[in-house]
């Protein structure tokens, strides 16, 4: 359990069949199994019943390793965001299970199928491209039409799909076009006209908003999700923007170098990252991850810094964490410290610590979570101030020279560039093992 | 002032215009008329005769359609094997893809005229020799239409390729209908410098030929100034002939001659 | 069926290895049969000496022959009319051509006119124009000879001073037409306001030719300079036509000299020699070529 990189969080319904969801993904014992190694996993296993399955899947071009050890299972009728950064390997899934790819390893299945041999035409699968790859040619109608004629419906049965399609995307009036006549926004409308007209079993959709600009975008995610919500059809949707996978996944699967790292609601991975990458790629601004020594809490120890309770650290939320360290005093009190100031932690937490012999920790705080306090323990410098409505975003300078974000509550003090002043966290951090950046509680 | 601007380019024209346009004049005068002095330079009575007995004596008929026939297919092959090939170095994956394609831009560097002496003798060993085939066979494949091609091809959008493919096209219909009427344009030029290059031939034919059931228009027009020194109307009237049909073709396609010339003249 | 399995994996990148190589298949064949085979061929034969009487066997010599036909005397004189073609043809072409392309670039009523008549001769080949030149130089009764005071008598084409010259009018005339189109094109991109505004800077017209379009010209000039030399090595049409490689070798350019060797006089030995070495001409002209296209012109169209 420990091993697994990828892990579920949050989504309970999912628990029930732990062998295929837990099954340690990383370091398996033989790298160089066949693709059909997975046959001694439990029958009637996730992928089975799931819309679109990867299991072990690899893809190398050359000595370059673009997808390694991919297991994921799609629900059918999910929107799931597969969400990293350029060059993560994200596209290189989605076109996995296109056909467009061939996996070095693993198995791809399709509603319950193996496809690995399958030809893209045969998986029922359709595609919206970033570029759109509307045929330049051909008008509106005939790109809409296009994966039609090939499956030789006839010209009636098309005549009606198309005109159905379209109007469904406000395409009506433009159907006569070329798509250098079309805004972007219209392109984009072409281009999942063409991916529904052929009534798929998944579509496929490789950052389809990020050639819009920044209004359509938001426009064209409601819509979307809308589509979405109408046709039910499961859908797999690559993008880098963390925005747009939170706000639009039902699930999202972050990945980083070629492996996924973390699969779950948005909330869950947003309140339990699985490790320091996570972490810090979902929310905006960026989590603050700072390396820190495991201590015993001082501020607490001596019961200067905590607001009523002997043993709570500093800036400690008790009213969120009843069960932290206020309800615990007595038990060892560890802290995080950093960069001249410290963070007390919970006995679970140290004790958490303490079984993996960690000396180091990186300490993960959300800007949202850490204030400018007057009692706070950790000094800094204000660089940067950004007013936001209601409240200002600050960058501020440790000693250490580390930039972090905070936030200071609506109401309260104006902050200033070169003003020294302390800062206190709110909740209790993200503590994560430094040498492979793995969640301490996990 | 104005007009003085128009008087190097009237030199000009003159100067090259007159040779065509004196070939003209001639070809509707009778030879005596042109061994006249002072020359006539206008016809007031123009003679069509010329034109029929070059054409029918002189077999210019036979010539030219013999040229139609081996240019056209030339084109055709050339046109075929040139996209086919261009679109695999754009856009299949195979083992000794690069070198294949090395071999074809090799072939630019090598000229026609270096290899004519055992091109000839494998076509006599082929049992080509003054046959169609021969005339033709050779010109198959071109290295500067793959060249063309694959270069063009690779401008298509990656994209465009695995759409298609997802919406149910194998590469053969992605090439047709895709691909093709995209680079219509280049695929346009291109079969104009075939033609032009093909109809042209001139050592090529001359040595793989001997009678005039295959000669093609340009070896006809050698035989026309051979055998008809006094009748000088014929010859002219031949040479109006040979130059006609690209005359009407370099008129209807305009757009594509200038891209189509530089093609070609990646190789001489 | 693991192995099945890792079979049916690889399948589709076979089948696509299949039809890519089936594609290309054809071109390759005909490379291989009338571009490589004959070109090794070439070389080959040149290291055999053809006997002076048919039915001989030929005789291997080695490289030997390649260096006694480099240095022979008829060979060097060919070579010498050959080069004296190319110095005769293309720097008059291009001098002419861009003049005629600055000519027809006014902005003048009737200018297309113009433009048609100095493009016209691309519509004639090489036959059609020495057929054309061939009898308007008749002594006879070329209407030529008659201007030029030279009716009756030797011939243009029959006075050795005077024939490759004569060929070489023939060949600019017939290429003007293409290096006047070339030029025009490339006049035309050169964008107006820069020559707009060296005009405001008060710049005179040959100055702003010289500064500014004779640069923004030169690729398209070299471009010119190199097509034209190999095609004027290439030259044998009109030579076929109008002289025949005299009078007295006087215009016996090296490819017909070759046509010579190989079918008039049988000698494989002698014409695959002269064969090899135009080949290692040319391939360093195409190369020079081949390197401006890959950097001006494909990469400068598609940027």
């Amino acid at each position: 359990m420990l091993a697994s990189r990828a892990t579920t969080s949050g989504d309970a319904a999912n628990g029930a069949d732990g062998a295929s969801r837990d099954a340690p993904v990383r370091d398996r014992g033989d790298p160089d199994a066949g693709p059909l190694d997975h046959d001694h996993e439990p029958a009637g296993a996730k992928h089975l019943t799931a819309a679109v399955a990867l299991v072990g899947v690899s893809k190398r071009y050359g000595d370059v390793e673009a997808v390694r050890d991919f297991t994921l299972e799609v629900e059918p009728g999910e929107l799931l965001v597969l969400l990293g950064p350029s060059g993560c390997g994200k596209s290189t899934v989605l076109r996995l299970v296109a056909g467009l790819e061939h996996p070095s390893e693993g198995t791809v299945l399709i509603g319950g199928t193996v496809v690995n041999d399958v030809d893209p035409k045969d998986r029922d699968v359709a595609m919206v491209f970033q570029s759109y790859a509307l045929y330049p040619h051909l008008s509106v109608r005939q790109n809409i039409e296009f994966p039609l004629r090939s499956r030789r419906a006839p010209a009636r049965r098309r005549r009606e799909l198309v005109d159905e399609v379209a109007r469904g995307l406000q395409l009506e009036r433009l159907l006569d076009r070329k798509p250098a006549q079309l805004s972007g926004g219209q392109r984009q409308r072409v281009a999942l006209a063409r991916a529904i007209v052929r009534r798929p079993a998944a579509f496929l959709l490789d950052e389809p908003l990020s050639n819009l600009d920044a209004q359509l975008r938001l426009e064209m995610r409601a819509e979307l999700v809308e589509l979405h919500a109408r046709l039910g059809t499961t859908s797999i949707y690559v993008t880098h923007d963390q925005v747009e996978a939170t706000t639009m996944g039902q699930r999202i699967a972050v990945m980083h170098e070629g492996r996924l790292q973390q699969v779950g609601a948005p909330r869950a991975v947003y309140e339990r990252p699985a490790n320091a990458f996570v972490a810090g790629f979902v929310g905006h601004p960026p989590m603050n991850i700072v390396p820190a020594r495991i201590g015993t809490a001082e501020l607490a120890r001596t019961g200067a810094r905590a607001p009523g309770s002997a043993g709570a650290g500093a800036g400690w939320d008790a009213e969120r964490y009843p069960s932290g360290p206020s309800a615990r005093a007595g038990e060892s009190a560890g802290a995080a410290i950093f960069a001249g100031g410290e963070i007390a932690l919970s006995p679970e937490l140290v004790a958490r610590v303490r079984r993996r012999n960690l000396d180091h920790v990186l300490v993960g705080i959300r800007p949202e979570d850490l204030h400018p306090d007057p009692k706070g323990a950790v000094s800094a410098t204000v660089s940067l101030v950004e007013d936001v409505a209601g409240y200002q975003q600050l960058s501020c300078r440790l000693g250490t020279g580390q930039l972090v974000g905070a936030s200071a509550i609506a109401g309260g003090p104006v902050f200033r560039t070169g003003e020294a002043i302390t800062l206190s966290a709110l909740g209790e951090p993200h503590l994560f093992d430094p040498s492979n950046g793995e969640r301490v509680d996990s | 002032m104005t007009v003085l601007r128009y008087v190097p380019l009237g030199v000009m024209a003159v100067i090259i215009g007159f040779p065509i346009y004196i070939t003209v004049v001639n070809s509707l005068l009778s030879a005596p008329q042109i061994a006249a002095r002072p020359p006539t330079l206008f016809p007031t009575h123009p003679l069509w005769g010329s034109f029929s007995t070059a054409f029918n004596q002189a077999h210019l008929g036979v010539y030219l359609r013999n040229s139609a026939f081996v240019t056209l297919m030339i084109v055709l092959a050339e046109v075929i094997t040139s996209v086919l090939a261009g679109y695999a170095f754009a856009f299949m994956r195979f083992p000794f893809r690069r070198t294949a394609f090395m071999i074809c831009i090799a072939t630019l560097m090598v000229p026609m005229e270096a290899t004519i002496v055992p091109n000839r003798q494998t076509i006599v060993d082929l049992g080509w020799f003054n046959s169609f085939p021969a005339l033709i066979v050779p010109f198959l494949a071109s290295g500067i239409g793959i060249f063309l091609f694959r270069q063009a091809f690779l401008g298509v959008p990656r994209d465009l390729c695995d759409a298609a493919r997802l919406d149910g096209y194998g590469h053969f219909r992605f090439l047709t209908r895709i691909v093709m009427p995209i680079n219509r344009p280049l695929i346009g030029a291109f079969a104009l410098y075939a033609f032009l290059s093909a109809w042209n031939q001139y050592l090529w034919p001359l040595i793989v030929t001997e009678t005039s059931g295959v000669r093609t228009v340009q070896i006809g027009l050698r035989q026309l100034q051979a055998a008809n020194v006094d009748q000088t109307n014929v010859i002219f009237a031949g040479t109006v002939l040979a130059a006609l049909p690209i005359f009407i073709l370099l008129v209807a396609f305009q757009r594509q001659l200038v891209r189509g010339l530089t093609a070609g003249a990646l190789k001489g | 069926m693991i192995a099945g399995a890792h079979r049916r994996v690889r399948s589709p990148a076979v089948r696509e290895a299949a039809l890519g190589y089936l594609w290309v298949l054809p071109a390759l064949v005909v490379f291989a049969v009338f571009v490589f085979y004959p070109l090794g061929k070439a070389v080959w034969l040149g290291l055999y000496r053809t006997p002076p009487f048919p039915n001989l066997p030929s005789k291997y010599v080695g490289l030997s022959q390649y260096g006694s036909v480099a240095t022979s005397p008829p060979f060097l004189h060919s070579l010498e009319r050959t080069l004296l073609f190319v110095v005769l043809t293309v720097p008059a072409g291009i001098v002419l051509g861009l003049a005629l392309a600055a000519l027809a670039n006014q902005r003048l009523a009737g200018i297309r006119v113009f433009r048609t008549i100095f493009s016209s001769t691309v519509a004639t080949s090489t036959a059609v124009a020495s057929v054309i030149f061939f009898t308007l130089l008749d002594p006879q009764v070329g209407l030529f000879s008659y201007w030029l005071g030279k009716r009756g008598g030797t011939g243009i084409l029959q006075d050795p001073t005077l024939a490759l010259p004569a060929v070489s009018v023939v060949t600019l005339w017939q290429n003007i037409g293409f290096t006047f189109i070339l030029m025009s094109a490339a006049l035309q991109s050169i964008p107006d306001d820069l020559l707009e505004a060296a005009r405001v800077d008060g710049a005179s017209s040959w100055i702003r030719f010289r500064r500014i379009t004779l640069p923004l010209l030169s690729p398209t000039i070299f471009f010119a300079a190199v097509v034209g030399v190999i095609g004027s090595f290439q030259a044998f049409g009109q030579i076929d036509l109008l002289t025949q490689g005299g009078p007295n070798n006087h215009t016996l350019v090296l490819i017909y000299y070759i046509y010579q060797a190989a079918f008039i006089d049988n000698n494989y030995g002698l014409a695959a020699v002269m064969s090899v070495i135009l080949f290692l001409i040319l391939f360093v002209l195409t190369l020079a070529q081949f390197w401006f296209f890959e950097r001006r012109v494909f990469y400068g169209r598609s940027a």
